[in-house]
């Protein structure tokens, strides 16, 4: 044995040394430059495209496997310029039903049972229940809104903790679809309480965020691997598999309410949108500070404003912006927080009249009117100073439950003050 | 307890900066080639540590301790190559394969082919068992750290190195 340790210590040694000091700059540059990625510009071109100029590999290798990938070359291009055009409103929002300042009033809290983290919540299509997903232990809870006492608690059959939870639309009981940590995403019947379909990952990196349209037969899931799955939800079948063109890892994914557009956000700063109907990659957004490092956009939401042609995108990231695209033009429309000293904006909702956006930080959620583009309120309750994790606005776009990484559940009234 | 970082607004975010470059300098070296030995591949060993270094620059508001910098890093390292998925290998353009360095003699040769067999071998033991004969055997750490970077029992660590040295003797035998 005595041999073996040796000849295994010689064998790690000879094997490392292959690895010369100087064959480490490119990282060393690539990591100077994701710490500081304001200051040093030039480099994190460079990082980016030492990046970049690798996703070919994956791509070919995943095309053996995926139902339907389109490398749109044309697109990617772009990405190169970030498209930061302070060019105001681009004319394609219309009036919203009352452009009234919006303000938020606490109602109640509740906190998970043990030791949790609220990772996702929902409401349902009636708003009379809550669902919240344990990003801990792995349970999904249905609260009752009207009693304040827990339903059913779903537990995750592969044990795996909760990473997105999303109701589909419509029904009296609709169906909950529960993403987790293996890559598993659960269909839940909330009126029986038992798991109707599952559907798996290709690799089992695990599930970060999964999503309806308002045509309930389609479920959009993004995962670890950098790809975004999309699933029907009647016949449970894979009907296409969007692979991320720079490999990284999808933070958030969402759907246009009539579910013919799909964006996914990814750790790089970078945002795909898909055609889903194609599977065709349409347009590419690049965070205009965050591109190409690693700390990059968190959540992405799409506007229910409906819109002929495109939709607006709101994208929050770790610089604590919020930046919205109209994906009709391609256009940076608005960046709605000035990057500061509020932390990174972890998670991101619009209400449903589309113009109510809540952004999550730590410690607090500002609400924005993307109509008039002002921050309507921040909510903040007193000695709450965790890191809000979900958010989830009620059917008629009160209240919103703001849910954090210390287990809590925060009800707020939104309301629209008369002038 | 949830400690916020010691140091806040732009100042903090340089010195935070200022301490990762630190780390990296000094550990990051062999770092990388600790993920060499587990992913085979220097590329793929350089996005893992990329991808170590810079979350561990975002989790440094989170993280209280600072003396467990080198841990945290070790540990994101290893988790970072089993993560790697095997389709997502990716080959760096212009990347030059290792050359041997040109010692000359056969002697160097010889060492070179009994590399190669060891590496193999150890290439067909299970992922765990990898990750801790390259901890102990590379990076010479003991049996407790070990057990603290792949959060396992030091039992579970002294289990397997045996197990796994008796398994590399026996086909090691054959091949040479």
């Amino acid at each position: 044995v005595n041999r073996i340790e040796d000849r295994l210590r010689d064998a790690y040694t000879g094997e490392a040394a292959m690895v010369t000091p100087g064959s480490i700059d490119r990282l060393s540059e690539a990591i100077a430059a994701g710490l500081r990625p304001d200051r040093e510009v030039r480099q994190r071109r460079d990082a980016r495209s030492r990046r970049m100029s690798r996703v070919v590999a994956p791509i070919a290798a995943a095309a053996a496997v995926t139902v339907a990938i389109v490398l749109a070359t044309q697109v990617l291009p772009r990405l190169a310029d970030s498209q930061h055009s302070q060019a105001g409103a681009s004319g394609a929002l219309p009036k919203p039903p009352a452009a009234r300042p919006l303000t938020g009033t606490f109602i109640t809290s509740f906190k998970l049972p043990g030791n949790a983290r609220v990772a996702s919540m929902a409401f349902t299509p009636s708003g009379t229940i809550l669902a919240t997903g344990d990003g801990v232990a792995g349970r999904t809870y249905l609260w009752d809104l009207a009693t304040r006492k827990i339903t059913a608690t779903l537990t995750d059959p592969g044990g795996s903790a909760v990473a997105s939870v999303a109701f589909g639309p419509g029904s009296s009981t609709p169906v909950l679809a529960v993403g987790d940590g293996n890559g598993r995403t659960y269909l839940w019947d909330t009126a029986t309480r038992k798991v109707i379909a599952t559907f798996t990952d290709q690799g089992s990196k695990g599930v970060s965020s999964v999503a309806f349209g308002d045509n309930a037969t389609m479920l959009a899931t993004g995962d670890h691997n950098g790809r975004t799955y999309l699933w029907n939800v009647v016949t449970r079948q894979l009907t296409a598999i969007m692979v991320n063109p720079d490999g990284q890892p999808v933070t958030s994914v969402t759907l246009t309410p009539a579910g013919n557009q799909l964006a996914a956000s990814d750790d790089q700063g970078h945002i795909f949108v898909w055609n889903t109907a194609t599977g065709k990659l349409t347009e590419a957004f690049a965070d205009p500070r965050r591109a190409g490092t690693y700390a990059g956009v968190n959540s992405v939401a799409f506007s229910s404003v409906y819109a002929p042609r495109g939709a607006t995108l709101a994208a929050g990231d770790a610089d604590g912006c919020v930046y919205l695209w109209d994906t009709a033009t391609g256009k940076l429309t608005e960046t709605l927080v000035r990057p500061g000293s509020q932390g990174g904006v972890g998670v991101l909702a619009f209400g449903p009249d589309g113009f109510a956006l809540a952004a999550g930080r730590f410690g607090s959620t500002s609400l924005w009117d993307t109509f008039t583009r002002q921050r309507a309120a921040t909510l903040t309750d007193k000695g709450h100073n965790y890191r809000v994790d979900s958010l989830a606005f009620g059917p008629s776009g009160s209240p919103l439950a703001v849910g954090d990484d210390n287990g809590s559940v925060f009800l707020w009234r939104i309301t629209r003050l008369t002038p | 307890v949830r400690q916020s970082s010691p140091v806040t607004g732009t100042q903090g975010h340089e010195a935070e900066a200022d301490l990762v470059a630190g780390l990296f300098r000094e550990h990051g070296l062999s770092l990388v080639r600790l993920a060499v030995l587990l992913t085979g591949d220097q590329a793929t060993a350089e996005d893992v540590v990329q991808d170590a270094f810079l979350g561990f620059h975002r989790a440094l508001p989170r993280l209280g301790d600072l003396d467990k910098a080198l841990s945290y890093l070790r540990a994101s390292v290893v988790n970072g190559c089993r993560s790697v998925h095997r389709g997502r290998r990716r080959v760096q353009p212009g990347h030059v394969e290792h050359d041997l360095p040109v010692v000359s003699a056969e002697a160097a040769v010889l060492a070179e082919q009994d590399r190669r067999a060891v590496l193999a071998a150890v290439a067909r033991l299970p992922v765990r068992a990898r990750e801790i004969l390259a901890l102990r055997y590379y990076l010479d750490l003991p049996y407790e750290e070990i057990a603290a970077t792949l959060g396992v029992s030091k039992g579970t660590v002294s289990s397997t190195i045996s197990r796994a040295l008796t398994a590399l003797g026996r086909d090691l035998k054959e091949d040479v």
